[in-house]
């Protein structure tokens, strides 16, 4: 009995170290595969475009705001809704920052290389950053630290096809109840594998 | 028509008894059959001029099960397969229990917010969630592994179309995991939805819970035969020979009928004999109960696993391996333990019909709640959780462990009850009907009163009493006879000796007419009596037996004998008082005498100056009263009246009439052991009724439960792992509440 316990114990450890050792490959990765492929799906419904310095931009369909990915990957928003609500633009998180009339929310990508095709663009990103990548009930999302950018896996079946998602916290100053265009709700989160719920701000695109 | 009994293996449930009790019962010629799951034993009745053993054989291997004949080696190997099993089964959960909770805290560690320990993100359920899914798999398999004899037995039996308790765990763990596998494929497509339809981890707990019932059912089961084995392990594995006129020490099973055995001072008599030489003093308590060694000599009879005292003896052998007084005790709890009580029988009726049931419950309520519109996983779990929650184990082991436990513990007292029959009926006894002699009395009378008419002598009075009654094989004549040797009083030769059976003797010496006996007797020869007859009556009043002497049909005295009433004779009627119990008492002797002795021990109830042959009667006539009545005598001469009765208690004897002929066996002469005997029976029906409760009652809350019944009322679910758990708990809680009857105090 005392050898089978032992064994046991060995195949245990054995089966963590080979699920830590070969689970990152590439070709496991079902989350980074479905993620791309979505989001491909989604870029034809948007405005995507590149810049000379070969930046990447996804602007939605109101016009205002935009996904893009360069040196940092981010989303940026209108600022004058937010200095209504109340924010306080002096006192803004590390992440987030003001250029001219505009609320950018961004984290650095960990490599950029310039390219002009949107789809390897995005795959690139996935791969270079691969821990800033999540999926959560039917949405891929990108965690911009306190933040997210999400997007549905499937548009036709979900009628919320892109989600920006705010931690009104963060934002001193900020009346959420004052913010439009914007919805204070509760949500599930993960931290790590730990569900827990807080409050969010939410504010949906749909490009069908 | 023959009894066999045979071992049966590979039976892990009731339904697995039932279904061979049924194809056993269908052969021609098989009169009665009993499996016993806990004794793992099979009790058969066969015609063998209609069918033989041999086809009972084929039709248990049919069946698919497996069979052995019982033999002292296989009593031994039986013991090292129990070890080993149990050895086995720990291994087994340990396996399991050392992957399965891994595998719970990946599955569902995250549900539970005060556990810290992180998972790595490489097995993040919303990141990588097809690591998630192979990470459960290679964890899931060892445990598969370990409950592979789940898989092999039950889908045998469902191919078999006799499913037992395995196939339910069979196919909900299948279930479970043949639906993970699905969502696996289905996740490495790309639908990530499919992440909520994971089971491994209620496959690998259903089967871990499963295996921690098992291991404790196992270990309980091995501590239920305890009796037994303590019976066992009495005997001496040797004994010292004497061959050619040199010791040998030879294995015990050597030992043949006639060999002449020396047995040393503190050394245990091997099997049962006849002392050939020497003297000394036998401590036979494990068969009488009786704590001072009893003297021998050449002439008398030993007992296997008595302990000899001080002296050396040669003994001959005279009863070997099962024909001795042990293996006769030995058989007796054995078939005891493998008897049925009819209460059991309605479990095991039940039991055969009940996993089919459940089949169809657990499909009727996975169609109605896919119909109602649920998705395909809850309508899954639904399955699952009826399935391993209806498991009938706890119903198959509710009888036979607290029958095992119960004729154990009765044992180890010195109570022997033959069976689950006799204990049910024990439990309902209204009257007692107690013998005198030997009973409530020691059955050792002794000479008290001698009076003679004035024309004989005392002595010549005696010597004539003691003469004549020395071929008698009665107690009362037994203390006459004692009494003259004590004197020194020569016996004379008697001839034409006749037993007037309830009356007493007539014999004939030196031309003489003897006859010694009471009122009755003299009254039939008409023997005049009236000289003496105030005497008696006072003798009869003291609780004394006057016996007429007469000579040549003349009264010339009489001679009382008195047997002392037992000590705790008293007390032990009180008790059944006490219990409800109405106690009644039955002799031969006189109606004074008897009514005196009634009167010591707080019996009002007397039955005297019964004959032999209407003791039987008498228990009819009581019977006839509608009442249910025990007999207790000491098994020889009152064999008729303890069959007649609904329970026969044979006290103090260990004699193969007592056992023939009695229902309980008292091996002490302690009227004690009536009462003992009587609450250790209800003691024991009461623990089988509130074992029967408990497993009926997780059944029959547990399956709607599990069906999602209370779920349409905005109710709870049962979490399959929760219907194992409970499941376990049913059949350990079973066999717990059995163990308690071990506490059983007299």
């Amino acid at each position: 009995m005392r050898n089978t316990i032992i064994l046991s114990f060995v195949l245990l450890v054995s089966i963590f170290g080979a699920v830590l050792t070969f689970g990152g490959a590439k070709q496991l990765d079902v989350v980074a595969r479905e993620a791309v492929k979505s989001f491909e799906e989604i870029i034809p419904a948007g405005n995507a475009s590149f810049d000379d310095n070969g930046n990447f931009t996804l602007i939605f369909p109101n016009g205002k705001e935009r996904f893009f990915i360069g040196k940092r990957v981010g989303v940026e928003f209108d600022l004058e809704p937010f200095l209504k609500a109340g924010l306080n633009p002096d006192k803004l998180p590390p992440d987030f920052s003001v250029k001219g009339t505009k609320l950018i929310v961004s984290i650095e990508n960990n490599k950029f290389e310039k390219n002009s095709n949107p789809d390897a663009v995005f795959s690139e990103f996935v791969e270079n950053n691969r821990n800033t990548i999540g999926y959560h009930s039917g949405h891929f999302g990108i965690s911009l630290k306190v933040s997210h950018f999400e997007w549905a896996k499937d548009m036709v079946s979900n009628d919320k096809d892109l989600v920006f998602m705010l931690n009104p916290a963060m934002l001193s100053g900020l009346d959420p109840a004052k913010l439009d265009g914007w919805y204070l709700t509760k949500v599930k989160m993960m931290d790590g594998n730990r569900v827990f719920e807080t409050e969010r701000l939410l504010k949906f695109y749909n490009i069908k | 028509m023959i009894n066999k009994v045979l071992k049966i293996s590979d039976m892990t449930c009731a339904a697995c008894a039932a279904r061979i009790e049924k194809v056993v019962g269908k052969i021609e010629g098989v009169l009665s059959v009993s499996v016993n799951l806990a004794t793992e034993r099979m009790t058969v009745d066969i015609d063998e001029t209609k069918t033989n053993i041999e086809s009972v054989k084929k039709a248990v291997e049919k069946a698919g099960y497996g069979w052995a004949e019982i033999s002292k080696q296989l009593a031994d190997e039986d013991k090292e397969r129990k070890e080993s099993e149990i050895r086995s089964m720990k291994t087994k959960l340990a396996v399991s229990a050392i992957f399965t909770f891994p595998l719970l805290y990946i599955a569902m560690g995250h549900m539970i917010p005060w556990i810290k320990i992180p998972v790595p993100n490489l097995i993040d359920p919303m990141n990588y969630p097809f690591n998630f899914a192979i990470t459960q798999i290679l964890l899931t398999i060892p445990v598969l592994v370990a409950g592979k004899h789940f898989y092999y037995a039950g889908f045998r039996a469902i191919w078999m179309l006799a499913p037992n308790m395995d196939s339910l765990i069979a196919m909900g763990t299948s279930a479970a995991t043949v639906y993970s596998l699905y969502s696996t494929l289905e996740i490495w497509s790309g639908n990530l939805n499919f992440i909520e339809g994971l089971y491994f981890e209620t496959a690998a707990m259903i089967i871990t819970l499963i295996l921690l019932g098992k291991t404790l059912e196992a270990i309980s089961k091995g501590k239920t035969g305890e009796a037994i084995k303590k019976l066992m392990g009495l005997a001496p594995k040797t004994a010292t020979i004497i061959k050619d006129g040199a010791e040998r020490d030879i294995p015990i099973d050597d030992v043949a009928v006639g060999d002449i055995i020396i047995v040393k001072p503190g050394g245990k008599i091997p099997v049962d004999g006849l002392v050939t030489d020497g003297s000394t003093a036998v401590d036979e308590s494990m068969l009488t109960g009786e704590s001072m060694p009893v003297d021998k000599k050449s002439g008398d009879a030993v007992y296997a696993a008595s302990i000899n005292g001080n002296g050396v003896i040669r003994f001959m052998a005279t009863k070997v391996g099962g024909d001795t007084a042990l293996a006769q005790i030995i058989k007796l709890v054995e078939q005891a333990q493998g008897s049925k009580a009819p209460i059991a029988q309605m479990a095991d009726i039940v039991s055969g019909y009940f996993v089919p049931t459940v089949f169809i419950i657990a499909l009727g309520a996975f169609t109605v709640w896919i119909l109602a519109g649920e998705s395909f996983a809850f309508a899954l779990t639904i399955f699952i959780s009826v399935l391993v929650i209806a498991c009938p184990c706890a119903l198959g082991l509710a009888t036979p462990t607290a029958i095992m436990v119960g004729t154990g513990k009765g044992a180890e007292n010195g109570i022997l009850i033959k069976g689950g029959e006799a204990l049910e009926t024990a439990y309902k006894i209204q009257t007692i009907v107690l013998d005198k002699t030997g009973t409530i009395t020691e059955g050792k009378p002794k000479l008290t009163d001698i009076i003679s008419v004035p024309w004989v002598e005392r002595d010549r009075l005696l010597q004539f009493a003691a003469s004549a009654e020395k071929g008698s094989e009665h107690p009362l004549g037994d203390a006459i006879v004692k009494a003259a040797e004590s004197e020194n009083i020569e016996i004379l030769s008697a001839d034409n000796f006749e037993a007037l059976t309830g009356r007493g003797i007539k014999v004939s010496i030196d031309g003489t007419d003897v006859m010694a006996g009471n009122l009755k007797l003299m009254n039939e020869y008409g023997i005049y009596t009236a000289v003496l007859d105030s005497d008696a009556d006072r003798l009869a009043e003291e609780g004394k037996t006057p016996m007429y002497i007469a000579l040549n049909s003349q009264l010339v005295g009489i001679i009382a004998v008195a047997d002392v009433v037992k000590k705790s004779s008293a007390e032990a009627i009180a008790k059944l008082v006490g219990m409800g119990i109405e106690v009644a008492m039955i002799t031969g002797d006189n109606k004074r005498t008897a009514e005196a002795v009634a009167k010591q021990v707080g019996i009002t109830r007397v039955m005297s100056e019964v004959l032999p042959n209407d003791k039987s009667n008498e228990i009819k006539k009581l019977q006839s009263e509608g009442k249910r009545v025990a007999m207790v005598g000491d098994g020889i001469n009152d064999a008729p009246a303890l069959v007649q009765a609904d329970i026969g208690i044979a006290i103090g004897s260990g004699t193969d009439v007592a056992m023939e002929s009695a229902d309980i066996v008292l091996m002490h002469s302690d009227l004690m052991d009536v009462p003992t005997a009587l609450k250790l029976s209800r003691s024991t029906i009461r623990n089988i009724k509130q074992n029967l409760f408990w497993a009926f009652a997780y059944n029959v809350a547990g399956i709607p439960i599990a069906a999602g019944v209370l779920y349409i009322f905005g109710g709870p679910l049962l979490n399959p792992i929760f219907a194992a758990l409970a499941m376990s708990m049913s059949s350990v809680s079973v066999v717990a509440n059995a163990l308690r009857l071990r506490r059983f105090k007299a």
